[in-house]
């Protein structure tokens, strides 16, 4: 069984030689890094699929002209992020008219995970589900995904300095509920 | 907490949450990319052929507004039913005559929209050249051009007298008329003084853009008639005889006297068909005739109301059956029957509430 697994995107050199136009490929080598990315910046399995195959529905205009495949999968990621932020803008939306549940950890699917991993699963998405879109994104990038601030400033269209506050507002949130 | 341990625990638990599919899940997953983004593509061409096609609809249809010659703006004359009228800047209209029972008004050139309040019996009359618009309802636009004179009906109904012919118009109808009338004249035959009866033409004729000329003859004053020229058929008729005693030529012979200024004879040929073809459908239409005469004509309103009220009687579903009901009240007013007149003002409400004359009829009758 193929898994999906974290590829930061600065790990260049972990980057699989992949034909861009070939959607098989394409899918095989990143179906897997798009699902997780999208999975932990909305915290909740539902609405994963939906995001993940409109990413590559929109991937597939723009694969065949993408001339650096280094870049392949930054191009999926951008995409994914773009999508991941309009559908919690929504979910933000709805939840300030009752219309969406707050977050529960039943909501996330964990197997492989600790007791002690579940707990700060909860304590961290509690605090990201009062976020905004904006700040949460850029904090889940940086740090449940381990990109560099560079990579979260592109993937998300901001300068570097907004990425930073954006990220730091939710940073000591995170701590603050940690502590406790 | 290190900073750096941190960042390494959050990555961990970043780790946790990942999910797996094997190439089954893939190559299902990846069909369905391929479907959904060939039904993108498809709307996505056919949202953008629709876009060109609207594009080019209101394109062709801009293009077809920019060639069509705008319609130049008709001055509105409003007149109030106290018989006072505004007229726009641009009408070129003068006052003729203000009485108590007419407000005359002509129009020198070019042309007006009138619309007309419910005047409770007083009579509207426009002039345009030798062409007079008499109102009977509310809207209408005259045009004077030089050759012609032009009437279109917007509501309501007018009556349209051009030297001695009349046609009616109701709303969405439209006539044009002869500045000049080329005049028919007949050549003078000694009447016979032995001729009681006049004999005439049917409803008012249709406008007609020029009168061809003929000759009088056996027979001849019909179709005089048809052409307008009521004074010839008059003058024929006492030369030919009585009309045949059928209701179209009776209709006719009463139009003749009356329209030829004989309105005393209008009433024999109508009476006629009231008492002898008192089923026929044109009955009711004689009655009303011979009301207006005895009203307008004659000064009767005694008979005159007697007779809308027989015309209201005879087509009470008809569409002369409004005008008659709210003649019979005012003739009935103006014979002093004022119980009468109140109480045929109640069944004119009752059974024609949404009528435009409601509010003369109810003057006339004193209802409340």
């Amino acid at each position: 069984m193929a898994t999906g697994r974290v590829i930061p995107l600065h790990a260049r050199g972990e980057v699989p030689e992949v034909d861009p136009s070939n959607l098989t490929e394409v899918v095989r080598a990143y179906r897997g890094y798009v699902a997780a990315v999208v999975m932990r910046l909305l915290g909740r399995d539902d609405d994963v699929d939906d995001v993940v195959q409109d990413t590559f529905v929109r991937a597939l205009d723009g694969l065949p002209r993408l001339q650096d495949k280094t870049r392949l999968k930054t191009y999926l990621a951008s995409i994914a992020v773009r999508l991941t932020m309009r559908r919690l803008g929504r979910r933000r939306l709805l939840q300030r008219f009752g219309l969406s549940e707050r977050w529960h950890p039943t909501l996330l699917s964990t197997p492989g995970a600790s007791g002690e991993q579940k707990a700060m699963l909860a304590d961290v998405y509690r605090v990201l589900d009062g976020c905004a879109p904006e700040a949460r994104v850029a904090w889940t990038l940086r740090y449940l995904e381990g990109e560099r601030l560079e990579d979260v400033a592109a993937l998300m269209g901001l300068s570097l300095a907004t990425v930073k506050r954006r990220i730091a507002a939710v940073d000591a949130q995170v701590q603050e509920a940690h502590r406790e | 907490m290190n900073e750096s341990r941190r960042e390494q625990d959050l990555r961990a638990l970043g780790r946790v949450v990942e999910p797996t599919y094997s190439p089954l899940e893939n190559a299902a997953f990846e069909a369905e990319v391929r479907r959904t983004h060939r039904r993108r593509q498809v709307t996505r061409r056919v949202s953008a052929a629709g876009a060109v096609v609207l594009v080019a609809a209101v394109v062709a249809f801009s293009a077809f507004r920019a060639r069509e010659p705008e319609a130049p703006a008709v001055a509105t004359v409003r007149i109030a039913p106290d018989a006072s009228f505004v007229a726009a800047k641009g009408a070129a209209v003068r006052t003729r005559a203000v009485e108590p029972g007419l407000l005359w008004l002509e129009l020198e050139k070019d042309s007006a929209r009138f619309d007309v309040a419910p005047q409770g019996g007083r009579l509207v009359r426009i002039s345009a050249g030798d062409v007079e618009v008499e109102v009977i309802g509310t809207a209408f636009v005259v045009t004077k051009g030089e050759r012609e004179v032009s009437v279109a009906v917007t509501e309501g109904r007018v009556r349209v007298r051009h030297g001695e012919r009349e046609a009616l118009l109701v709303a969405g109808e439209s006539g044009t008329w002869p500045v000049r009338m080329a005049l028919v004249v007949p050549s003078a035959e000694p009447v016979p003084n032995d001729v009681k009866e006049p004999v005439v033409a049917e409803a008012p004729p249709a406008p007609v853009r020029a009168v061809p000329k003929r000759r009088p003859g056996s027979g001849a004053w019909r179709a005089l008639a048809e052409q307008g020229d009521y004074g010839g058929a008059w003058t024929a008729l006492q030369g030919e005889g009585q009309p045949d005693d059928e209701p179209p030529d009776l209709l006719r012979a009463a139009d003749v006297a009356r329209l030829s200024g004989h309105p005393a004879e209008a009433l024999p040929p109508l009476r006629r068909i009231l008492s002898r073809f008192p089923g026929d459908p044109r009955a009711s239409l004689a009655a009303f005739t011979l009301g207006r005469v005895l009203l307008d004509d004659l000064g009767n309103p005694r008979e005159a109301a007697d007779a809308f009220l027989q015309a209201w009687a005879l087509g009470p579903k008809s569409p002369l059956a409004p005008s008659a009901g709210a003649r019979a009240v005012e003739a009935l007013a103006r014979a002093g029957d004022e119980a009468a007149a109140r109480e045929a003002a109640e069944r004119f409400v009752r059974e024609f509430p949404q009528s435009s004359r409601v509010d003369a009829v109810k003057r006339w009758g004193k209802v409340p």
